[in-house]
């Protein structure tokens, strides 16, 4: 393991290299980034003008719950973003056929593909939005918090990982799901806000079927008691060991949904071919 | 003591073993019936129907360490699905395949260890960056000792003659320089077998015949065993000791490329030039009636030697046409092919 590692960052240390090639590209890509994660700030505050607060959350709450999100999908598109070309018809197209032939894990090899370099935008919104709420909510941030909050920076890493795998995961058998992935996709829009704003149903979907809402939004409630968490009573003792228990469980039973998945799908191909 | 040569024998043993076993391979697929119609489309949203297409059966062959083995037919007669198995990217419905003493599909991450593909459509080449570092990455991939890669490196580029371009971006190379550093990026691990699909597929006639004298000498020197896919015929005619021929998933003929060509070169062709336009109809014995037009007044003939005799058929010839120019040429293995097929 701790090879396929070395090897990993050798390689990767290669790509940044082939990226820099194209700083164009980076900056107007990153740029782009700079200006979605503006203009969601900008109608937060437009919102947060009128009123004190959004689901429960204050606006510097909602900021740390932002902050999270933006962290973690950052750090997804950053190490994570080469399977959706396969899941728009890459593994079709022989993709598959080049890492099956090759002496490493097909999954690391499909990371090694790329590293996105736009990721710096998010990462570093991400942050600073962190920073500056962490600073304005005047909580105690103790060296145990600060373990929980990477913590669930893992754990929300696992998700969109395991949600990623899953989908990209059905191209094996239909030739490409990047449409669905797309859909999917979309419903992070909605975790931008808090999800207690949502009807049950939507939360449902956020919270247990497409569990992005697990990513931010839970995480963010083990440090706001106010708050209920949604669809599920649970006493106030015991408020922070359930949050952790929850978004713990969620992610294993996606990545365990996901590896299933990827595996079933590989085997598949063994059988039908691409 | 000081200044004694020592020299290296290279010893070719005399009966080679087999590094490829295949025996009645057999491969079925579910191919989805797609449906013309809107209301087609819909039912088969809710009811999905499938043929099954048997695209390998009962494919038998071997093939022996060091020998570079030519397997062709027409599209749709099984070669891809073949070196899909003979690769370990896929299991075959029935039968049994030993390759280098492994069953590919079981031991894939081992097995590919030792082997080598090229894809003549898909590069493993990084687009933006110099040929050399592709080569790095690969050693790294391949966990490949640095000696061993500096050796191989040195070797493989003198071979293929890329040592010129290197350091170029792959993005700048011709199709040609990027199919010998492809091939070079395949080698650099010391695999055992080489497997080349379409190596030389557009090509122009230089590069053909780089790459085709680089295999060669990479059989000759190094021992490695090359499995070759090809639509064009010369690089199995130039190349291979051994063809297979797949027509429909059955092997039609599997053995010496000299013996096929014997076999069915029986037939030799008669290329006539003529003076001036001629009225097939008019001629009294017509020897062109089974001619096939090759250029203006030019014709060529097939003779088959078993049932014609040349002599007679030159006679015949001579007497009847206003000959300019006259040839005998024996069929070539594409002649041969194509002629097997229809």
């Amino acid at each position: 393991m701790a090879e396929l590692i070395k090897i990993y960052l050798r390689v990767i240390a290669y790509r940044l290299y082939g990226a820099a090639q194209y700083k164009m590209d980076f900056l107007v890509g990153m740029l782009g980034l700079l200006v979605q994660q503006l203009i969601i700030l900008i109608l937060l505050f437009t919102i947060f003008s009128g009123i004190d607060s959004l689901g429960g959350l204050t606006l510097n709450q909602v900021l740390f719950m932002i902050g999270l999100g933006q962290l973690v999908r950052g750090l997804d598109i950053a190490y994570n973003d080469y399977i959706w070309v396969e899941a728009f018809g890459g593994f079709s197209e022989g993709s598959l056929y080049q890492y099956l032939t090759r002496p490493m894990p097909i999954y690391l090899q499909i990371l090694m593909n790329r590293v996105n370099t736009e990721s710096v935008g998010p990462i570093a919104i991400g942050i600073a939005l962190l920073a500056v709420s962490i600073h304005r909510l005047n909580v105690e941030f103790n060296v145990n918090d600060f373990l929980v909050l990477a913590y669930f920076i893992f754990t929300g890493a696992v998700i969109l990982f395991s949600l990623k795998l899953i989908v990209a995961s059905l191209s094996l058998w239909w030739g490409r799901s990047g449409e669905l992935m797309q859909v999917i996709h979309e419903f992070v829009e909605f975790t931008r806000y808090p999800v207690s704003i949502y009807g049950w149903i939507l939360q449902s979907v956020l919270l247990v079927f497409i569990p992005f809402g697990l990513v931010s939004f839970i995480p963010t409630l083990y440090w706001i008691e106010s708050v209920p968490i949604p669809l599920f009573s649970v006493p106030a003792e015991s408020r922070k060991l359930a949050i952790l228990a929850y978004v713990t469980s969620i992610s294993i039973i996606y990545f365990l949904l996901g590896s299933y998945v990827w595996r079933k799908g590989l085997q598949s191909t063994a059988n039908t071919g691409t | 003591m000081f200044g004694e040569k020592v020299c290296k024998v290279q010893l070719i043993p005399e009966h080679k073993m087999n590094i490829i076993e295949v025996s009645n391979i057999t491969k079925n697929y579910k191919v989805s019936k797609g449906k013309s119609s809107f209301q087609g489309l819909l039912s088969s949203l809710l009811k999905n129907e499938y043929s099954v297409v048997n695209a390998l059966k009962g494919v038998s062959f071997n093939v022996k360490e060091g020998d570079i083995c030519g397997v062709i037919g027409l599209n749709g007669a099984g070669k891809s699905t073949l070196i899909k198995i003979l690769t370990g990217a896929m299991y075959p419905t029935s039968g049994s395949c030993v390759v280098n003493s492994k069953v590919p599909y079981k031991e894939r991450e081992i097995y590919v260890d030792k082997i080598g593909v090229v894809f003549g459509q898909r590069s493993q080449l990084l687009w933006d960056l110099p040929v050399k570092h592709s080569f790095v990455i690969l050693r790294h991939i391949y966990r490949i000792e640095k000696k061993k890669f500096e050796d191989n490196l040195e070797y493989f580029t003198k071979i293929m003659g890329i040592d010129k371009f290197i350091d170029t971006p792959v993005r700048m190379l011709s199709l040609g320089q990027r199919m010998r550093a492809e091939i070079v990026s395949t080698l650099l691990h010391d695999p055992k077998l080489l497997f080349l699909d379409e190596p030389t597929i557009g090509l122009d006639l230089i590069a053909k015949s780089t790459i085709r004298r680089a295999i060669k000498q990479l059989s000759e020197e190094k021992g490695t065993t090359v499995i070759l896919t090809s639509h064009d015929l010369d690089d199995i005619d130039v190349l291979c000791d051994q063809l297979v021929v797949l027509d429909s998933g059955k092997v039609i003929h599997d053995g010496n490329k000299s013996d096929f060509i014997n076999k069915f070169r029986s037939n030799k062709k008669i290329v006539v030039e003529v003076d001036g336009q001629l009225d097939l109809k008019q001629l009294s014995k017509n020897p062109l009636k089974e001619a096939s037009i090759v250029a203006d007044n030019t014709y060529s003939i097939e003779v088959d030697e078993q049932t014609q005799k040349l002599s007679e058929m030159l006679k015949e010839l001579v007497n009847e046409l206003p000959i300019v120019d006259l040839s005998i040429e024996e069929n070539s293995l594409e002649d041969i092919v194509h002629s097997l097929y229809h």
